[in-house]
């Protein structure tokens, strides 16, 4: 019967093939607007490390001025990152299961080959725990272990892109290559990887590639590292050299920990807070006690990495995909209640109420489905461009899921555009369309 | 004109009258706030930055050779990069500055009137020498330049330095006047500058933030192999040629450097590049909004036209004239759009109050819901005019005919 | 009232002419009340459409009132039939979304006339044909009779010279139809000339006069009533006739 039904609603599209497709780029307009921006949306505020995105914990301590908050729209906000002297100091818990303290650097690097000019790189400094905590995929090699950390050993992990600009793509492990003034040693090649948003550290532009360069943390001291990323302070300080910026109270330095169970973070949480006791003491941390541990989600949250843009995109689209369903609901009320003699004459022959209901809401979602199918594919187009039209080669794409959701609206469209015409035709009175003849 | 018996009948066959009504006032609701974020991003972008931006070139200098750990080196080539670059027929003037306007990267800082109670006021600051207001393009409107003692001044770090500020930094910080000698401080009421010199106006690392023309320029010269990047003015019509020639010059002054060069257009278009594409997506959206909503009433209509031949016939056969059919489904019509745009009004304020609690809204212009307003009821009355013009064709006999 | 003379009415399609109606002359003098009657196909409706200017004809004169309506553009025409003609329908043609006051007074704002003699000529429409309790009630709210009823209120309204009726009782029971006979009769009776179309002899008897339709061709009928002359008729359809 279903069947039957399904086959009776694509002939009754057929007959008028005009008016069949008016409907279909109607709705299918809409699908697309919506889809694309739901992608857009999706994409900007989703969960880059779903599987772990509990157990990472974003580390805060505030240390700002004591009589104004970091963020005074927020006053229970702490400072996003830390000073080096308390990022290394609470470096030493053995309390989380991985922890790293990291920022971005800029070197210049020196390609082996004589073709390639020197280039500025932004490297990133970390502890090899970095990988392990987030995941990070190798294509050739490994991280280093916590000796190489220590030491710290002239090694370096480079990314995919970075591998491919140097060294053709090859299995560069073993290779050196120079850096400043001293060489590296390559041990480990990243797969392709780009978290979206990059939650590691969204300062900058928090959905721009990862550095493409790794090395281990304690070269900062060692090559006079000044991060290249966001720094602020609170206080005025003269800071003369490098020593000096290393032991100021300038904030630079984020710190990430993963704490896989709830007493564990309690036993983190109390190691932190008796640190900051400490400090104290020590005339340091002029606010009230305020340690704070994030989750993925909330840092990106407080971090507010999805563009204003994007969200009125989403408001905007939606209304937008009503009044196409508006038009489908008025072009549906022609098509079926021109139809009203034929519709009578089935009742007539015995066709219930709901039946003739029935017929015309599968109709109706035939022509959702497929609208929701052209939709997807201007969707993806439209997405293309916007890659285009960026040029900082975000991937904005559909993947399953949004081709579900895409789908889904489809299908409620369908619906909600359908139930009222298909309502008013099953009313119809039999009688009254067989007298006109 | 016969309001009273349309109204009532729009009234009775509610359907026609709320699916129109509706699609109106969601369109205007859409095409006005939009609209609105589209000239709020217009308006960020095409803002005067104070500068003489066409015609800025920025370089940036990344020394790797070893003898760029020793200052005096430094500051060695800092002054022959600068004396070539002067000295160049095409280049009206060149100043040395780390961060670059307009780029989005920069140092901000709070600062505030010595001696005031109230809060520091933000603004971007840049490290520039005696050359920088004419290299920028700025106008001094009062005190002065910077000169060579200032800038020697600079290299003490713990000395409060002699400032150039912006008028929209000086009005914030000194509301009553007297900005030439005044003494700014940080919040720790430490005293950090003294005014000497008032530009009209310049904006600083971030032009779309609400602190973006309060800026505060700095004397100094580079001293430090990371700070060596300069700023360069050129002749007008003159930078398509130095684009290309600047860095073959600056390193064959210095060869163990990298040197980039992009102008500062370059570099606002970057800073820009989501405000340009957001502002095409709103364009994109309000066109498509008022296209489709004419269609959906040329289509609606046009269904009402036809359910309603008899309807027409019978006027006809009672009386009216051609004219007088075509005035009375544009008048229906126009009551309609009318009404809509009367909600769409509101709903315009409603869904701006959305939009700003959600995410971002400029506040309504009353002078671009009028304009809105006035669109949309051109184009419902010009999407009606098909089927009513089609409505006027329907000959009177119709009404005689038994099916 | 009418006088028609030598009209002819041709459709004309692609391939096909029909001849709706043949050469006839008609004379209706004011005051008269007559029918019309055919099978079904005769050309009843075509009839009526050219004696209420609803459509053009191919050939002939046409005075309607004192006043040559031959040759007259569409607003003309309106005019015409708006002032001096009363429609009444088989299908009633009520609009289904004005009540009963905003359908009657449809013609009276195709003449331009101020609101307040309006609301008065209704009531008065309304008060004739006894409906003054249902002003403010829908079509779909009426039974056939009453809906009729407002449509003989809505012909009457504004004082035409000529009612034209097509089957005004097709869609009707016995009763409600004897009741819309009965008004159609003493809207006649007041001096207002009554042509009606209907195919039911019973009724059409009731007319003083009888015109009836064969394939286009109008036989007019000897009546009772002698001192209504007739129109000149073929002499063998004479022969053929009922009397």
């Amino acid at each position: 019967m279903f069947v039957y039904q399904l086959r009776l609603a694509f002939k009754s599209l057929r007959r008028n093939p005009v008016l069949s497709a008016l409907m279909v780029v109607a709705i299918g307009l809409g699908i697309a607007v919506s889809t694309a921006s739901v992608t857009i949306y999706y994409i900007y505020s989703g969960n880059p490390i779903p599987h772990k995105s509990d157990v990472l914990f974003h580390v805060e301590l505030d240390n700002w001025h004591p009589d104004k908050p970091f963020d005074s729209d927020h006053p229970e906000r702490a400072p996003f990152q830390l000073t080096y002297r308390d990022a290394t100091a609470i470096m030493q818990s053995d309390v989380p299961t991985y922890q790293t303290a990291a920022f971005r650097g800029e070197f210049i690097v020196f390609p082996d080959d004589d073709q390639q000019r020197p280039f500025r790189e932004h490297i990133r400094m970390c502890f090899g725990d970095f990988f392990k905590m987030f995941d990070v995929p190798f294509q050739y090699g490994n991280g280093w272990d916590e000796a190489a950390d220590l030491a710290p050993e002239s090694v370096i992990v480079i990314g995919s892109e970075m591998n491919q600009k140097l060294f053709g793509g090859v299995n560069s492990v073993g290779r050196s290559l120079k850096i400043e003034d001293r060489y590296f040693t390559i041990i480990g090649v990243l797969a392709p990887w780009r978290p979206t948003p990059k939650y590691y550290d969204p300062t900058g532009d928090p959905f721009g590639k990862p550095e493409g360069i790794f090395m281990p943390f304690n070269f900062t001291p060692v090559l006079e590292v000044f991060s290249s990323g966001n720094t602020w302070g609170w206080t005025s300080e003269s800071i003369n050299n490098h020593e000096g910026y290393l032991q100021s109270e300038m904030l630079w330095i984020q710190m990430w920990v993963q704490l896989d169970s709830a007493t564990q973070k309690q036993a983190y949480q109390d190691y932190l807070d008796a640190y900051v006791l400490e400090q104290k003491s020590l005339g340091r941390f002029a606010r009230p006690l305020n340690n704070r541990l994030l989750n993925v989600m909330t840092t990106l949250e407080e971090y507010e990495v999805v563009p204003d843009s994007t969200k009125s995109q989403l408001v905007v689209s939606l209304l937008f995909l009503v009044v196409c369903a508006i038009n489908l609901i008025g072009i549906l009320l022609g098509k079926f209640l021109s139809r009203a003699p034929e519709i009578g004459v089935r009742r007539a022959l015995g066709a219930s109420r709901s039946s003739v209901f029935i017929q015309h809401v599968l109709e109706c979602e035939v022509i959702g489905v497929l609208g929701g199918g052209l939709g997807l594919a201007i969707s993806v187009l439209v997405l293309n461009l916007i890659n285009r039209m960026l040029s900082t080669g975000e991937h904005l794409h559909l993947d399953l899921t949004m081709v579900g959701a895409g789908l889904l609206l489809s299908l409620v469209a369908g619906l909600i555009a359908g139930i009222y015409p298909s309502w008013r035709i099953c009313h119809v009175a039999p009688a009254v369309h067989l007298k006109m003849q | 004109m016969e309001f009273g018996p349309i109204f009532r009948a729009l009234l009775n066959n509610r359907t026609r009258f709320w699916l129109i009504l509706v699609e109106v006032a969601l369109t205007l609701a859409i095409v006005v706030n939009c609209t609105s974020i589209f000239l709020e991003k217009r308006q960020s972008f095409l803002a005067p930055t104070g500068m003489d931006t066409d015609n800025i070139l920025a370089i940036t200098t990344e020394p790797f050779g070893e003898n760029f750990a020793d200052e005096e080196f430094v500051e060695s080539v800092g002054e022959a990069d600068l004396r070539q670059l002067r000295n160049h027929p095409s280049i009206i003037d060149a100043t040395p500055i780390h961060f670059f306007p307009l780029s989005g990267s920069g140092s901000s800082t709070g600062r505030k009137a010595a001696g005031s109670e109230i809060d520091t006021v933000e603004a971007g600051y840049f490290m520039v020498d005696e050359h920088g207001i004419d290299t920028l393009g700025t106008n001094l409107i009062a005190g002065r330049n910077f000169n060579s003692s200032d800038i020697e001044l600079s290299s003490d770090d713990d000395a409060p330095q002699n400032i150039i500020i912006t008028k929209a930094f000086a009005d914030r910080v000194f509301p009553d006047g007297n900005v030439i000698g005044s003494r700014l401080s940080n919040r720790d009421n430490e005293h950090t500058g003294t005014i000497i010199g008032v530009i009209d106006s310049m904006s600083n690392s971030w032009p779309r933030a609400g602190m973006g023309g309060q800026t505060m320029l700095l004397p100094g010269k580079p001293r430090d192999n990371r700070e060596m990047n300069y700023l360069v003015r050129a002749e007008p019509g003159a930078i398509d040629s130095l684009y290309t020639e600047l860095d073959e010059l600056l390193v064959s002054l210095e060869n163990d450097r990298i040197v980039t060069v992009r102008t500062l257009s370059e570099i606002k278009l970057r800073y820009f590049r989501r405000t340009l594409m957001a502002m095409k997506i709103w364009a994109a959206v309000v066109v498509l909004m008022i296209i489709v909503t004419s269609l959906g009433i040329v289509g609606l209509t046009s269904f009402s036209v036809t359910q309603r031949i008899r309807e027409i016939g019978t006027r006809r056969a009672l009386g009216a004239t051609r004219a007088a059919i075509l005035r009375y489904f544009l008048l229906e019509n126009w009551l309609i759009t009318t009404l809509g745009l009367t909600i769409g009004t509101l709903l315009t304020i409603l869904l701006n109050y959305i939009l700003a609690q959600y995410a971002e809204a400029p506040k309504i212009d009353w002078v671009l819901m009028a304009g809105g307003a006035t669109v949309l009821w051109a184009a419902g009355l010009l999407a009606a005019l098909f089927p009513a013009l089609r409505a006027t064709t329907v000959a009177p006999e119709i009404a005689t005919r038994s099916v | 009232m009418i006088k028609m003379q030598e009209i002819r009415k041709i459709y004309r399609t692609e391939h096909v002419e029909t001849h709706a109606l043949e050469s006839f002359d008609l004379e209706v003098k004011p005051g008269e009340f007559i029918s019309i009657m055919g099978p079904s196909g005769s050309g009843k409706t075509t009839l009526l459409n050219l004696i209420g200017l609803l459509d053009s004809f191919d050939n002939g004169s046409y005075v309607l009132d004192g006043e040559d309506v031959t040759k007259l553009s569409d607003r003309q025409m309106s005019r015409i039939r708006n002032l001096k003609i009363g429609f009444i329908f088989q299908t009633f043609n009520l609009i289904p979304d004005l009540n009963v006051f905003d359908n009657i007074d449809v013609p009276l704002r195709y003449r331009g006339m101020p609101a307040r003699e309006r609301r008065t000529a209704i009531e008065e429409a309304l008060a004739t044909v006894g409906l003054a309790s249902r002003m403010k009630h829908l079509p779909t709210q009426l039974s056939g009779g009453q809906q009729q009823r407002v449509a003989v209120a809505r012909a009457i309204v504004g004082r035409p010279k000529l009612i034209l009726a097509d089957e005004p009782t097709g869609n009707l029971d016995t009763a409600m139809a004897n009741d819309i006979m009965d008004l159609l009769e003493k809207v006649n009776e007041s001096g207002t000339t009554l042509v009606m179309v209907t195919h039911d002899p019973d009724l059409a008897r009731r007319a003083s006069r009888q015109i009836h339709l064969l394939d286009g061709s109008l036989i007019d009928l000897k009546t009772q009533d002698s001192h209504i002359p007739l129109i000149n008729a073929e002499p063998a359809a004479l022969a053929n006739a009922d009397c």
